[in-house]
């Protein structure tokens, strides 16, 4: 969980703006998530204001990694959490959960590979059972459609024609499993079995070169997949458009 | 359209039938269809011209002073003089050719045009979903609240309708409401343009008293939320104060229970938030450390810029108004005419709305109607007269934080024209010499 967290947050956050990360948290990140967060909170919120505050012009001159991540914070509850644990099961009203029925309705899957069954899936067998359940609406290769295009489009993203796709857009590999496991297909979701799932996943990174033919993927595999579009995405920078 | 009105309807009469004798049923019945007819309805605008003296003896039978009405009935309908309906089913990818995608984009459209006030109908409220409505017996629904927590609780709806409630007014707009706004104006309505915002009242449990129930961990600065429809669909919710401070799992929409395609029988309502991430059909809640990066958050609901980069967990919808009368494809009079629209903000009040006639030259302030509430719909007005000359209307808003509604070119200057969601412009209509009311960029 932690190994995730810190890539996940670093890759958004750390990266942009370093040094307004080490200036706000006074140590490592990883002590955004620890308890005594709490007393950094005033002067993170202070700076904040800062930012938001400043006039628009002297907002243009701010560096923008430093605006965004200004009104990200805001967006990504870096202020702390407001309930506290005092008063917890005061009500008494709702039951434990046994692990069985945790267990049968628990069927995220995080970045990290959390969640993730037991199973595997090649390439090969993946093609199949794409060629049976996939294919009449993704179109026998992935591009044809009618539904959503499921393959090439890389570097088409700048371009005024963007097409999204697996291997042009999506950032974790991981993704594809918990879509395509509670979805898919259509007409049938929760239908396939995990070897399913993972032959299939396996089949849509192959079509998108992001693995080679002979690739088996498992749950130790799929979340070191790196995705050509994972650096792609920003957090929330708005207010980004500037009204008279 | 709406399943669940066909089903209300034919539930109301099967309702009357057991409390009527037949041959009442049957005369009620008649005089509903008769009224119903546009032929005599003429008739009975005649009647009320030349008065029920000069009326004939079958305009006398119509003349609703003079046959009794109807009797209580245990549901009502509306007017069958009133035809007002959602619009849509295939969405604006179908209607205008974005993409081959028509049959995935479940949706309907809410008649901004003609409804009064700030409560949309239930009946009304514009529906997403992204594989059908599921049909779910409440008794047999489930709420896990689950993860990063002291301990894992099941709630039947029952045990949260004991819990305390809370009720507030807020808006839910899609965040692809005015999607076609980023490529060129379409000769459409403001039910096409704007119809995927509506406004309830939301009764139901806040979400901190779950998670103080359940103990959450210091550490538990995320929530996945997930439905229990044909999509399963998954979001990442991030705990902040504000959301800590709204979020509410709800079950009671306008007074009643939640219409089934807004949820039934629970839905996680998070105000100002895009629509997609208040989670229907809601049964868990996850607690975790970070994002779960799920394709909704991922693959779709993320704003492409022109540089290739997108926007992510962009989930506040930003200030915004449209004015709804007159609206596109209208045909007015000269005269005076009440300009009419509404306002909303994510972030919370809307504090001024000035419209233009002149396509922006000058800007004059509207009248906002109260109630005036945070993420909610704010109904304004503005008097004008039209002397038959061209004329373009347009509304700009401003909220509590300062933010200003941008120009559409504002808009583009900074996202381009390819992030498909959170279009927030000025929204422009040109009233036509010939009173033809058109959607245009101004």
């Amino acid at each position: 969980m932690e190994g995730y967290e810190t890539s996940m947050h670093s890759r958004m956050l750390k990266k942009s703006a370093s040094f307004v990360l080490a200036s706000l948290r006074g140590s490592t990140y990883e002590t955004k998530y620890a308890s005594p967060l709490r007393s950094l909170r005033p002067r993170w919120t202070a700076i904040l204001n800062i930012l938001r505050d400043r006039p628009m012009s002297l907002r243009a001159a701010t560096s923008l990694n430093m605006l965004s991540l200004g009104m990200a914070a805001i967006a990504l509850g870096w202020v702390l959490p407001g309930w506290s644990a005092e008063d917890i099961g005061s009500y008494e009203i709702g039951r434990p959960a046994t692990e069985a029925e945790i267990k049968a309705w628990n069927i995220d899957v995080s970045p990290s590979g959390e969640g993730l069954p037991p199973g595997q899936g090649a390439v090969k067998q993946g093609m199949q059972v794409y060629a049976a359940k996939c294919a009449a609406c993704h179109g026998p290769t992935g591009t044809e459609g009618p539904k959503d295009r499921l393959v090439g489009g890389q570097h088409t993203l700048q371009t005024p024609k963007p097409v999204r796709t697996i291997g042009s857009y999506w950032p974790y590999a991981t993704t594809l499993y918990d879509y395509i496991n509670r979805a898919m297909p259509f007409n049938a979701p929760q239908s396939l079995t995990p070897d399913e799932v993972y032959s299939v996943v396996a089949w849509l990174l192959h079509q998108n070169g992001i693995i080679s033919e002979d690739t088996v993927i498992d749950a130790r595999m799929l979340p070191g997949i790196q995705m050509p579009n994972r650096n792609g995405f920003i957090l929330d920078p708005r207010p980004d458009v500037p009204g008279k | 359209m709406s399943e669940g009105g066909r089903i209300d309807q034919a539930g109301s009469v099967s309702g009357r039938r057991e409390e009527m004798r037949p041959e009442e049923w049957q005369e009620v019945n008649r005089r509903t269809f008769l009224a119903g007819s546009a032929s005599l309805m003429a008739l009975g605008a005649a009647g009320l011209v030349f008065g029920n003296a000069n009326a004939d003896e079958a305009d006398q039978a119509r003349d609703p002073m003079r046959v009794p009405g109807t009797l209580p009935r245990p549901y009502g309908e509306r007017s069958p003089f009133e035809k007002l309906t959602r619009l849509g089913g295939a969405g604006p990818e179908a209607l205008h050719g974005w993409g081959a995608n028509a049959p995935n984009n479940f949706n309907s459209l809410t008649p901004l045009q003609d409804l009064h006030g700030i409560i949309t109908p239930a009946s009304l409220h514009f529906e997403r979903h992204h594989n059908g409505v599921p049909a779910i017996d409440p008794a047999r629904h489930r709420l896990l609240v689950h993860g990063l927590a002291e301990r894992s609780l099941l709630f039947t709806v029952e045990e949260l309708k004991r819990l305390p409630a809370v009720a507030r007014l807020a808006f839910i707009e899609c965040s692809g409401n005015t999607w076609d706004g980023w490529r060129e104006a379409q000769d459409v309505t403001v039910q096409d343009t704007h119809g995927l915002t509506s406004n309830s009242e939301w009764t139901g449990v806040k979400l901190s008293t779950l998670l103080k129930a359940v103990g959450a961990r210091r550490e538990a600065t995320w929530m996945l939320a997930e439905g229990s429809d044909a999509s399963g669909l998954n979001r990442s919710v991030p705990l902040t104060n504000d959301v800590l401070n709204d979020a509410m799992i709800c079950y009671g929409q306008n007074g009643e229970a939640l219409r089934p395609e807004q949820g039934y029988p629970l839905r996680l309502l998070l105000p100002g938030l895009e629509g997609n991430i208040n989670v229907k059909w809601l049964r868990r809640l996850k607690l975790g450390s970070a994002p779960f990066m799920t394709r909704w958050e991922t693959a779709k609901y993320t704003d492409l810029m022109p540089d290739g980069k997108a926007y992510q967990f962009s989930l506040v919808m930003e200030a915004k108004s449209v004015i709804t009368s007159p609206s596109g494809q209208q045909q007015i009079q000269p005269g005076f005419h009440e300009i009419r629209g509404l306002a909303w903000s994510g972030r919370g009040r809307v504090t001024k709305v000035e419209v233009s006639v002149d396509g922006g030259h000058t800007w004059q302030g509207a009248q906002l109607q109260e109630p005036v509430l945070p993420k909610c719909h704010t109904r304004f007005r503005f008097p004008w007269q039209w002397h038959g000359q061209e004329a373009i209307l347009q509304s700009r808003c401003v909220d509590e934080t300062g933010y200003i509604q941008p120009t559409r070119q504002e808009l583009v200057k900074v996202r381009g024209t390819n992030s498909l969601y959170h279009y927030n412009a000025i929204q422009s209509w040109r009233v036509e010499r010939d009173g033809r009311v058109r959607n245009i960029y101004a």
